[in-house]
């Protein structure tokens, strides 16, 4: 039998997370029928405030499912508790770091990427059309990406904030 | 009455069960209050507010000649009055009393500092001994009330209300700025949960308000000022003119139907038309049209003159001027009602106002309503068809904090009640209500939610969409998850209904602002209490009925307005008001005319008047409450207020700034 404890996750996320609380959550689902990732997803949006607030934090994480969010705020924006499942996401990413979880590893070498090249790719990026052609930037006449001129004090600067290679 | 030269106090601390004691040493202050100067006796209680406790006060008085009482004990708004009057019953003037508030100023506040909480109670117990030691007696203000009453607001509140007041043997002006009583409630088709035909139950009641020898019913109305207090409010009414000699009408409808324009309809929310002279609606009371001046090409190119040329009975009247009516009542009842939240503009995702076919829950009202524009046939707005497959989403705006952060109290059984509409009158239709929780409390409405709930056409989701969307050929669809069967749902509804969040009606924000009403953060009336005096506002003679003190349903709105109807009665039969003595009062002999006073009053109770070729302030004592702004701002010290004069507050500051 599952018993439900608090535990020292939930605090870390209050810690990074400020007012947007999961506590405030009423499960109205609404990130959830939103959410462009929940369609692939086994843990749901409004499951992962729930669990995250009932202390089964950790399964979340375990899942790996908080690297899937793909950042669109839709859930913050148009949350109306104000808890904002994404925050609640990125606070379990940043706590999954620091107990050592690792994340899927095209992440880990787009992160060791920033780091060495200062972009995501260490090449200027194609675009995938919807009919999965690779085309160039140029071609959609959209402006090429621009890397760091200056590497080492780019380095530097992400280094101040705590960005770490992942091995 | 009389009060010895000597003061001595008599200082009663009471433990408010362990509301107090459990927190401050009570012990600790009576030793310590004891010790004060003038002080004859302190003695403390575990409830002094109950009759024995009341009965130790009266006997100290009577037996050892108290003349000055201190009540250590909760805040004064809870039981100042009740001390008060046990003063009097010991034969002492009432406001000979000061209360120290060692409840909600310490124990509650510094429940984990025991000890700093004592030490903070034995300062206040001491600073009010030093203004008690200065208090002088007071005479309560009384004087006559009109025995009459407003009633701002013609829904069913409203005339609720009026008709109470009006059976008890007042009059009542009844005030509604639409061209007809009737409200919201109106516009409805049926009620939940008996599914009793709106119209049918309230227009009888419109009809006893025409008729009522008590009630003088201004419609097309609007409340302009209100002057005054309690028991004498002076109100402006404006009167706008409906361009029709209502003593002649007999309503007999020939000039709307001879009426060549037509413009969209206010009573059925922009879904049908109407002409230019109109009736709202069938059932009007008063039933007599008004001329939509804004619309009418007579007025606008003085031509056409239709309605005169056919009135059989001369009635049309195109120099009618806008009329203003000054009447003077005791008593004042807000029921101002209620608007529909502006989902159109603050949450597009729904698509209200872009899409024809998402509609909210008042408006299918109207569509199914036999007097709306479909005669009773429920046809969606896009293309005039029967709905077969109908969305109908709850808590659009309500419930979100970034929207109306207060539940509307009625929009998931009016929720229910509309997917009865739908397939009742279009029994192949498909309903799916997405809900959050359903909220059926009242009385009645769990069995007619579990009636609903067993239809198989009707489908309940647990769960919120976040988007509507509309494809290239303008169809409908959402996506919402469902918690109960743990799936994400795509929606391909043909008729999306909201049942929009509820906020004051606009013209509370005046109404107010004139009154000087206070108003909760949501914007609804504040009442005097949440419990105990949910009819009553923080203005005295002003009570509160329905949807303007916060959402409720039909039953809540009409109990309420019966309420504050007899709270009106009492007190326009008790024919007199009394008034605590609080107020501020002029020196005159001091006073330089100044004038820096008479701006500064919030409630316009200061007047300059001549006096020896210059001229002084004078309170008017009545209007005054006693807020002590002049007093504050008076330059020569002529002006002072009633039990907070220089000499008796400066001591108790003294007290609390030098410390013990």
């Amino acid at each position: 039998m599952q018993t439900y404890a608090q535990t020292d996750i939930l605090d870390a996320v209050r810690g990074v997370i400020g007012d947007h609380r999961p506590e405030a959550c009423y499960q109205c689902m609404k990130c959830t029928s939103g959410c462009p990732a929940a369609k692939v997803s086994e843990y749901k949006p409004h499951m992962m405030v729930i669990l995250t607030k009932a202390g089964l934090a950790e399964e979340v994480m375990k899942s790996g499912i908080i690297w899937a969010c793909s950042m669109c705020l839709k859930c913050k924006e148009y949350c109306p508790q104000d808890v904002a499942p994404f925050d609640v996401v990125t606070a379990l990413k940043n706590v999954a770091i620091s107990k050592g979880y690792r994340p899927p590893e095209m992440l880990v070498g787009m992160s060791n990427n920033v780091l060495d090249y200062g972009c995501i790719m260490d090449k200027p990026m194609t675009i995938t059309t919807t009919d999965f052609e690779e085309v160039s930037r140029k071609s959609l006449g959209l402006p090429d990406i621009v890397h760091p001129k200056d590497m080492e004090q780019f380095k530097k600067t992400v280094a101040r904030f705590g960005f770490r290679r992942l091995s | 009455m009389k009060v010895a030269e000597e003061p001595k106090v008599g200082v009663y601390v009471c433990h408010c069960g362990v509301n107090i004691a459990s927190v401050v040493n009570v012990k600790a202050v009576v030793e310590y209050a004891s010790t004060l100067p003038n002080v004859e006796v302190a003695k403390d209680y575990p409830f002094m507010c109950s009759d024995p406790g009341q009965n130790i006060v009266i006997e100290d008085i009577k037996s050892k000649g108290l003349n000055r009482i201190v009540v250590a004990s909760c805040s004064p708004r809870m039981h100042e009055p009740t001390f008060r009057k046990a003063l009097e019953r010991a034969g002492l003037n009432p406001y000979l009393l000061e209360m120290a508030n060692i409840r909600e100023h310490c124990s509650w506040v510094h429940e984990k500092q025991p000890q700093e909480a004592t030490e903070k109670a034995k300062d206040l117990v001491a600073a009010a001994v030093a203004k008690a030691r200065m208090l002088k007696p007071l005479e309560t203000i009384k004087m006559p009330a009109v025995k009459r009453a407003l009633v701002i607001g013609g829904g069913v509140a409203g005339i609720r209300a009026a008709l109470d007041i009006a059976n008890s043997g007042f009059e009542v002006y009844l005030v509604e700025t639409r061209p007809s009583i009737g409200g919201n409630m109106a516009r409805l088709d049926k009620t939940f949960p008996t599914l009793d035909c709106s119209q049918c139950i309230l227009t009888p009641m419109m009809v006893e308000v025409a008729q009522h020898p008590n009630i003088k019913l201004l419609t097309y109305s609007e409340v302009k000022s209100i002057d005054g207090s309690v028991g004498n409010f002076t109100v402006k009414i404006l009167k706008k003119p409906r361009y029709v000699k209502e003593d002649v009408c007999t309503g007999c409808g020939v000039c709307e139907q001879k009426c060549p324009y037509t413009v969209p309809s206010e009573f059925n929310l922009g879904l049908g038309k109407r002409k230019v002279i109109y009736f709202e609606f069938p059932q009007a009371v008063p039933l007599k049209p008004v001329l939509d001046r804004e619309n009418c090409v007579y007025f606008k190119k003085g031509t056409c003159r239709a309605c005169e040329k056919f009135c059989p009975t001369k009635a049309i009247d195109y120099t009618q001027q806008p009329q203003e009516i000054t009447v003077d009542v005791g008593a004042i009842i807000l029921a101002t009602g209620y608007g529909l939240y502006d989902v159109k503009s603050k949450m597009p995702e729904y698509r209200y106002g872009l899409s024809k076919n998402v509609i909210t829950g008042l408006e299918l009202e109207r569509l199914t309503s036999a007097t709306g524009p479909t005669k009773g046939h429920i046809l969606r707005p896009g293309d005039k068809k029967e709905p077969k497959d109908v969305a109908i989403i709850l808590c659009v705006g309500s419930r979100d904090e970034k929207h109306l952060d207060y539940c509307c109290r009625f929009g998931c059984v009016a929720g229910i009640k509309h997917a009865y509409y739908i397939v009742s009158h279009i029994p192949d239709a498909r309903v799916t209500i997405c809900y959050t929780d359903i909220r059926a409390f009242g009385k009645g409405y769990e069995d007619f939610y579990a009636r609903i709930r067993s239809l198989d056409n009707v489908q309940f989701i647990r769960g919120r969409p976040m988007e509507v969307f509309e494809d290239s050929n303008g169809s409908l669809y959402f996506d919402v998850f469902d918690q109960n069967t743990n799936r994400l749902i795509r929606l391909n509804p043909d008729l999306v209904v909201l049942e929009t969040g509820v906020v004051p009606d606009p013209s509370f924000e005046q109404i107010a602002t004139v009154l000087k009403c206070s108003r909760g953060p949501d914007g609804f009336a504040l009442e005097l209490h949440p419990k105990l005096r949910p009819t009553e506002t923080s203005v005295d003679g002003v009570f509160l009925a329905g949807v303007v003190q916060g959402p409720k349903d039909i039953p809540d709105t009409v109990a309420q307005a019966g309420a504050a109807a007899a709270s009106a009665i009492a007190l326009l039969s008790r024919g007199e008001v009394e008034s605590v003595p609080n107020v501020a009062s002029v020196n005159q002999e001091l006073c330089s005319g100044c004038g820096v006073c008479e701006p500064i009053c919030p409630y316009t109770a200061i007047v300059l008047e001549a006096r020896n070729g210059g001229r002084v302030a004078k309170v008017e004592a009545t209007k005054c409450k006693g807020c002590g702004a002049c007093a504050a701002a008076c330059p020569s010290g002529a002006m002072t207020q009633l039990g907070f004069e220089d000499k008796q507050i400066i001591p108790q500051l003294e007290v609390l700034a030098k410390g013990r």
